[in-house]
């Protein structure tokens, strides 16, 4: 036994030689690996394509689709939601009932978009008419701040025969006065919702240079305790 | 016409030719390597084998192999064979040196066939001994001698070299993968400790044995440290995990069992017996069994197998004289594992709430489960998710191999499936949205979520998978990042609670193609848009 162990190193040449090729050995791609794979897709997608909004214009990708297909048919009448619906499809490859259901929020925020019908109480919860029964236009405040051709970068929609935009460039602080929720994978964000007035005074102070504090303010009304705000930064904490 | 049978008929097959002829009978199905228990593994399995075998009696404690394409090289540097029987061990069937029991003691090497197989399944072969600062080498092609070197001086380290290609004709279009022969290599490291493999100049060596195995082969953390046992001739390693059903490595001098036999069903039986004496406790064996992972490896005199690949073990006895497999595993278990508790208290009681834990669940549900199975009873005359087929994996009928179940994701996608498929093979079970993150739950979900039950009641798999209603399950979702989510929701849902599902390779994912490229004379379909750019230009820009 004991020749063996100094024998270790003294093996044949062809054996030692070329360590480290593996050639003619197929690597196999298993399933962990596809697993892994598919998650990140999708974690991804849920991050950028769904759940959480860009920080330029402070909208969802479908809250932007809808708006900017609004703004395509656009002739300062009312349309009924089923129609708007019908053309984001054209920038939205997901179903109607979600679109409904964005639009529809989008709605009761009361600033972007002109209602018409039942719309839904924020206050006790009610749900929305049907798509079929109800009418929406966008705001003049809406086609004031959201628009402007000449400076929105665009790209192509999902099956090439559409333009669509990278990112609204909207004029007015939007995520803010909004407040959003989302939830995507390993990742949420949680946004209140600020009151409109104050976000005009505080928007032409900080263009004036001033330093400005706001805090959140919800549109059902309410108390909160903002003792642990830490200024809206991740982190702080509130008690409503 | 009925062809005459006359004694022109009945034939004797020189030995290679009846290999060739019939090589199901010595290297089980043949394959193309893409499988682990695929013909070209055993290959080397057998080649190695007589090196371990070496090994085992205390000569060379290293392996040299080596794969370049299609070629294999084995080194070993034991005893070297006899030089005078170098042609006849590789060619004359039924030569060994290990039906006398005294050079080889408990090896696997028994029947004097697997060098011969292979020599004879390979298109080029060659046999080299060096003993005594002697080399003899000889050269076959099929089976045939082609050159016959005499014995001559040689200054290289006593050994066996054995080259070999195997042979196209037999292997059809066949290719080495790299995990397979991992896999088998890391078995044979764990099960000769001391031993070092190279291979393509990566090691394989192990310090801990099964132990070692088990380490490796658990994802999850174990819920207490890895047993690690070992007697005359038996070695186990036992732990528990979080997941379901139960794991078993088995093993028998040194060869991998996947298919068990009696020494993994002693095991099974006596591991419940010796923990309820242990704890001096009626549990039932389940709750003891439940999410275990354990190996155990056991050296057997003479070892009976049911057929030349060697996957499960038939022997009855330890040894020609010896006790009962299942009395020498009971005693060895109940001495050992009965003291290393008593040792052990910590793991004794870790083990103990595991069991009591399985217990426990398995109480909760069965209140669950009666008003599931009266859900379920309905579901079988009419499961509404479902669009059965009309064979089952079950019934008498030679298509029982195809058949599958289709899980699509809502009902606009099931219908295409649905209008599509085979009516007599292919059934198709519609989920609603997205399933429930299963990962981390218990069993109990399977039966309170009713998706999950219906779809446990269409593959009928409550009472373990043998009754299994279809060969293949297969994940039909959608090719979007959505589809893929649900992907992963449903594996995570097999792994958890069927586990056995996944690991006989019941589960597959359906890839639909996502492009079609075609013009008047041909359709490409294409999986990425790398091949849609590729489709495009074959078939001309005439859009």
């Amino acid at each position: 036994m004991a020749d063996e162990h100094e024998n270790i190193e003294e093996r044949d040449e062809e054996f030692s030689q070329h360590e480290d090729q593996q050639e003619g050995l197929e690597q196999v791609i298993h399933v962990s690996g596809m697993y892994k794979e598919w998650f990140l897709d999708y974690a991804s997608y849920v991050i950028l394509e769904r759940a959480v909004p860009h920080m330029h214009d402070g909208l969802k990708p479908v809250q932007r689709r809808i708006l900017h297909s609004m703004k395509e048919m656009d002739d300062g009448r009312y349309h009924k939601v089923a129609n708007i619906i019908g053309n984001t499809m054209k920038y939205h490859p997901h179903g109607d009932a979600s679109i409904g259901d964005a639009l529809v929020q989008v709605g009761q925020r009361e600033l972007l978009i002109d209602c018409q019908g039942n719309w839904g109480n924020i206050l006790t919860g009610d749900r929305a008419a049907a798509p079929r029964y109800i009418e929406a236009r966008l705001t003049k405040f809406a086609l004031e701040v959201l628009f402007n051709a000449k400076t929105t970068n665009w790209q192509l929609s999902y099956d090439g025969r559409n333009r669509e935009p990278l990112t609204l460039p909207v004029k007015f602080p939007l995520l803010l006065a909004s407040g959003v929720e989302g939830i995507a994978v390993g990742l949420a964000c949680k946004l209140l919702p600020h009151n409109f007035v104050e976000l005009i005074d505080a928007s032409i102070s900080n263009l004036k240079g001033k330093k400005v504090k706001i805090y959140p303010d919800f549109p059902t009304g309410g108390l909160a305790d903002f003792e642990e705000y830490n200024d809206g930064l991740r982190g702080g904490r509130i008690k409503v | 016409m009925s062809a005459e049978y006359t004694e022109d008929n009945i034939k004797t097959l020189s030995w290679s030719e009846h290999i060739r002829l019939r090589p199901g009978m010595y290297i089980g199905k043949l394959g193309d390597g893409n499988a682990a228990d695929d013909g070209i593994y055993i290959l080397i399995k057998e080649v190695i084998d007589n090196s371990i075998d070496e090994f085992v009696m205390g000569n060379g404690r290293t392996i040299d192999l080596s794969i370049r394409g299609t070629e294999v090289k084995v080194r070993d540097y034991g005893r070297g064979i006899p030089l005078g029987k170098v042609v006849d061990a590789v060619s004359k069937m039924n030569t060994g040196g290990k039906y006398d029991s005294k050079a080889f003691k408990k090896s696997v090497g028994l029947n004097g066939v697997g060098t011969k197989a292979v020599n004879a399944l390979s298109s080029y072969f060659k046999v080299e001994s060096v003993r005594d600062d002697k080399i003899k080498a000889a050269e076959f092609c099929r089976g045939q001698i082609t050159e016959d070197h005499d014995i001559d001086s040689s200054s290289t380290r006593k050994g066996t070299r054995i080259t070999f290609i195997p042979d196209e004709q037999i292997f059809k279009n066949y290719s080495f993968k790299l995990e397979y022969v991992d896999k088998m290599l890391w078995n044979y490291a764990y099960l000769n400790r001391g031993l070092c493999i190279n291979f393509n100049g990566e090691r394989y060596e192990s310090e801990n044995g099964l132990k070692d195995l088990l380490d490796r082969n658990i994802d999850e953390e174990p819920l207490y440290p890895i047993i690690h046992l070992e007697g005359d001739d038996i070695e186990v390693a036992i732990t528990h995990t979080q997941s379901y059903g139960e794991d078993y490595y088995s093993f028998v001098n040194g060869q991998y069992t996947p298919q068990g036999g009696t020494h993994q069903i002693a095991f099974r039986e006596t591991i419940a017996k010796v923990i309820r004496d242990h704890y001096g406790k009626s549990f039932e064996a389940q709750d003891i069994r439940a999410s275990i992972t354990a190996a155990i490896s056991v050296k057997v005199m003479e070892p009976v197998f049911e057929s030349q690949t060697k996957t499960k073990l038939g022997s009855q006895d330890v040894g020609p004289d010896g006790p009962s497999m299942r009395s020498f595993v009971n005693d060895f278990l109940s001495r050992s594992l009965d003291n290393y508790l008593h040792k052990n208290p910590e793991i004794a009681s870790a083990l103990l709430r595991k069991i009591t834990q399985s217990e426990r669940e398995r109480k909760e549900m069965a209140g669950v489960k009666k008003l599931a199975r009266d859900r379920a009873k309905k579901a079988s005359v009419h499961n509404k998710k479902l669009r059965d087929c009309r064979v089952h994996l079950g019934d008498k009928d030679d298509r029982i191999a195809d058949t599958s179940i289709f899980i699509c994701e809502g009902d606009s996608a099931s219908g295409s499936i649905t209008k599509i498929r085979d009516v007599n093979t292919q059934a198709v079970f519609s989920l609603k949205g997205k399933p429930l993150n299963t990962y981390g739950l218990t069993k109990k979900i399977v039966y309170e979520n009713e998706e999950f039950n219906l779809l446990q009641a269409a593959l009928n798999i409550e009472d373990g998978i043998e009754n299994l209603r279809y060969n293949k399950v297969i994940i039909a979702t959608d090719a979007d990042v959505d589809g893929m989510h649900i992907r992963l929701l449903l594996i995570t849902f097999f792994l958890q609670f069927f586990p056995e599902i996944v690991k006989q390779g019941h589960l597959f994912v359906l890839q639909t193609p996502l492009f079609r490229v075609r013009n008047k004379k041909e359709t490409i379909y294409c999986f990425s848009e790398e091949e849609r750019q590729a489709a495009l230009i074959r078939v001309g820009k005439n859009k």
